[in-house]
């Protein structure tokens, strides 16, 4: 209760001014009083005992009881007020330039690190674990000097997040449009329900005013008609919004395409754009300034809205500044897609993207790989990652040998050999593939390789494993991943590869992880051993 | 040369291509033009003072920020990556770190003041705000009606 007690050296260095040293003074009478009035309470105590004998009338008691009521009353609000007087304290000596140093920092700096802080978090936003809390949510609750500057940094407020099972996230919407005034927006609506919706237009109600604000938008929902309906209300907007950045998902994909014509005006500027179960057609598109492109149920489920091949070809083209490209279907084993067996449709090197870093390849069937690695000339792509990459099950034109996974595979090293640093290969298919019956291309200049099989025979990948670890294969590997692997067996000439050889060779792998890849330890104790003795940086999880 | 005098009267004789690293002093030099008269500093210490021109020294001939410079990091994004000689030179107490922090503020020196920004940020980046409040000494001055408010907020980023 007297919590100014609790800090005396702290208040012995504050200033003190005439008003400051008769509080003091006041507080220090109080503090007599309140012994006083415990030893009173101790008397009426006391005394009370004696009222519970015969006597006494009801209306007596009855008073006293208003009497000591009323009395509790006043402390109570005594209490209140000497809760004000602490906190007038605890905010002098936050502005205290000795206790305190980092407040001597004007609004514009704090404001500047504030800034600083939330950009580096919207980088690493895929990192963070689902239990931490946003930065914009901490210097709010540090004390009152950074909640008013944080609440004046307008930069922090320009995420707009709308959840549909969340209604708070209006109220905290409605906060943020208000404190980021004019900056750029980065708007996300999530609304997973079907039919009709209010909840829509109250977004759309929420959001007008500010749309032509918004450089990035992110829709989630659960069938293309709420799409549209939003795109339609949100982009009738003239002139047309100049969005950097554009995500949405339909998590109920169809065949239908988008039908709304205004959503191409604001993909024309963007620089990321990413659609998973929204399909267009390729030749609609025009987005000459686009850095990244990402696009889930590629070929597979909505590959007839999407339109024939080389109009995808054509949209490449139309991407010269393009960086990363990510295609993906809903899952191997759809039907076979006229016309993308091509290799042919297009000249072989004939899509030139020179600043193309990272391709990513997911659910894709191996024919389409191999096109792509045919067509695509890019010199500086580095990054390479397969997943789920099968063979062809409808095999009509097309010879199934022809088209494997491991030609797909290869189709894509010889294409990228020269610059590729980093592959990365997760359950792929390769089936029958036997050391020496097949020449990998060897990549040079790798370096990080991650290998991720999941369930599937190690045994059956046994000679890969040992190609891919072979010096002749990649003579500059330094990171080796392997992972979700539960039969992986290291072979004694793997282990001769990865402990002895290469490092003999002078370019042993310098950083090996296996991870979940069963009990190791169990199966080859001595393995682990070694691997921990000869790799620089090990790690094993099992 | 430059000759310089702190708020605590010391002098200090630096090349002009060091001083001139401080936008405010590189606009006084050329507003005297050519001139032997001590340029008075009385927001800094020596001590303060002695740090950044450590800094304005290592860093004398790299190209000084154009207004375009800044105006493309306003608008780009802004990393909090500190390179690895001012990371050691920033490695001071916190006393002085924000000592730096407005100096190179005062002296319009851009590049020293994000090391110092860089570095506080980096210093709250993934704590919580008791963790915060402990680190920089600072109390927990709100009211029991706006922690309650506080609490409330904190709800729905828990939601999040």
């Amino acid at each position: 209760m007297f919590a100014v007690d609790d800090e005396p050296a702290s208040v012995d260095v504050l200033p003190h001014n005439a008003a400051f040293a008769t509080w003091k003074t006041r507080l220090g009478e109080l503090g007599g009083s309140i012994q006083a009035y415990l030893a009173a309470v101790e008397t009426l105590r006391e005394s009370t005992l004696a009222l519970a004998s015969p006597g006494h009338d009801s209306p007596f008691v009855d008073a006293l009881y208003h009497e000591i009521d009323a009395n509790l009353s006043k402390i109570k609000s005594m209490e209140a007020q000497m809760c004000i007087g602490r906190t007038a304290l605890q905010s002098m000596r936050n502005q205290s330039r000795v206790l305190a140093p980092i407040n001597r920092l004007p609004v514009e700096i704090l404001s500047r690190i504030f800034s600083m802080s939330i950009e580096e978090e919207k980088d690493s936003v895929k990192c963070r674990s689902p239990g931490q809390t946003n930065f914009v949510d901490t210097p709010p609750q540090v004390c009152r000097y950074w909640r008013d500057v944080a609440f004046h940094t307008s930069s922090l407020w320009t995420h707009i997040t709308l959840h549909e099972s969340m209604p708070h996230h209006r109220t905290r919407a409605e906060l943020s449009l208000k404190r980021s005034k004019r900056l750029p927006l980065h708007i996300s609506v999530e609304f997973m329900s079907e039919g009709d919706a209010p909840w829509l237009n109250d977004v759309v109600d929420l959001l007008l005013p500010h749309i032509s604000r918004c450089v990035s938008l992110k829709i989630v929902v659960n069938g293309v008609v709420q799409l549209e309906h939003l795109l339609r209300a949100l982009m009738g907007h003239r002139p047309p919004l100049q969005m950097k950045s554009i995500t949405w998902t339909n998590k109920l994909p169809t065949d239908s395409p988008l039908l709304y014509d205004g959503s191409y005006d604001a993909m024309q500027g963007a620089e990321h754009l990413s659609l998973t179960g929204v399909a267009f057609g390729w030749g609609d598109l025009t987005c000459a300034g686009l850095l990244s492109l990402t696009i889930s149920d590629f070929v597979t489920a909505c590959h007839s809205s999407w339109g024939p091949p080389d109009h995808f070809e054509d949209l490449l083209r139309g991407c010269p500044m393009l960086e990363y490209l990510e295609l993906g279907g809903h899952g191997l084993g759809h039907e076979y897609v006229d016309g993308w067996e091509g290799m042919g449709h297009a000249a072989e090197s004939s899509i030139f993207l020179g600043h193309l870093r990272t391709l990513k390849l997911t659910c894709v069937q191996s024919y389409v790989v191999h096109h792509i690695a045919f067509v695509l000339a890019a010199p500086n792509l580095d990054t390479v990652t397969l997943t789920e990459v099968g063979p062809l099950t409808r095999t009509a034109g097309f010879e199934e040998d022809a088209c494997n996974a491991f030609n797909a595979l290869q189709a894509i090293l010889l294409s990228f050999k020269t610059s590729l640093l980093s592959l990365s290969l997760r359950a792929i298919n390769i089936p029958h593939f036997g050391r020496g019956d097949e020449d990998l291309e060897s990549l040079p200049r790798l370096e990080n390789l991650t290998i991720s099989l999941v369930e599937m025979e190690w045994d059956d990948h046994d000679d890969l494993l040992y190609e891919l670890l072979s010096n002749q294969f990649c003579p500059n590997l330094r990171c080796l991943t392997i992972m979700d692997c539960p039969t992986l067996l290291f072979s004694s000439e793997h282990i001769d590869l990865l402990t002895k050889r290469r490092f003999n060779m002078g370019n042993p792998i310098q950083r090996l992880a296996v991870r979940h890849c069963g009990d190791l330890q169990g199966r080859q104790p001595e393995l682990l051993v070694q691997l921990r003795e000869r790799v620089t940086e090990f790690e094993y999880v099992a | 040369m430059v000759n310089l005098v702190t708020s605590d009267n010391e002098s200090f004789t630096v090349e002009k291509a060091v001083a001139s690293r401080s936008v405010l002093i590189k606009n006084m030099l050329e507003d005297v033009g050519e001139s032997d008269q001590p340029i008075p500093l009385p927001n800094v210490t020596a001590s303060v003072l002695k740090k950044v021109l450590e800094y304005c020294d290592h860093h004398k001939n790299e190209p000084m920020p154009t207004s375009e410079d800044l105006a493309a990091e306003d608008t780009r994004k802004r990393t909090t990556d500190i390179g690895e000689w001012d990371q050691k030179f920033i490695q001071v107490d916190q006393e002085m770190l924000f000592e730096i922090i407005l100096a190179a503020n005062y002296l319009d020196i851009k590049p020293l003041l994000d090391v110092g920004c860089k570095t506080v940020a980096n210093m709250i980046k993934g704590k919580t705000p008791e963790e915060i409040r402990k680190l920089f000494n600072i109390v927990n001055d709100f009211t029991p009606e706006e922690e309650a408010q506080i609490k409330k907020e904190n709800e729905w980023a828990e939601d999040r």
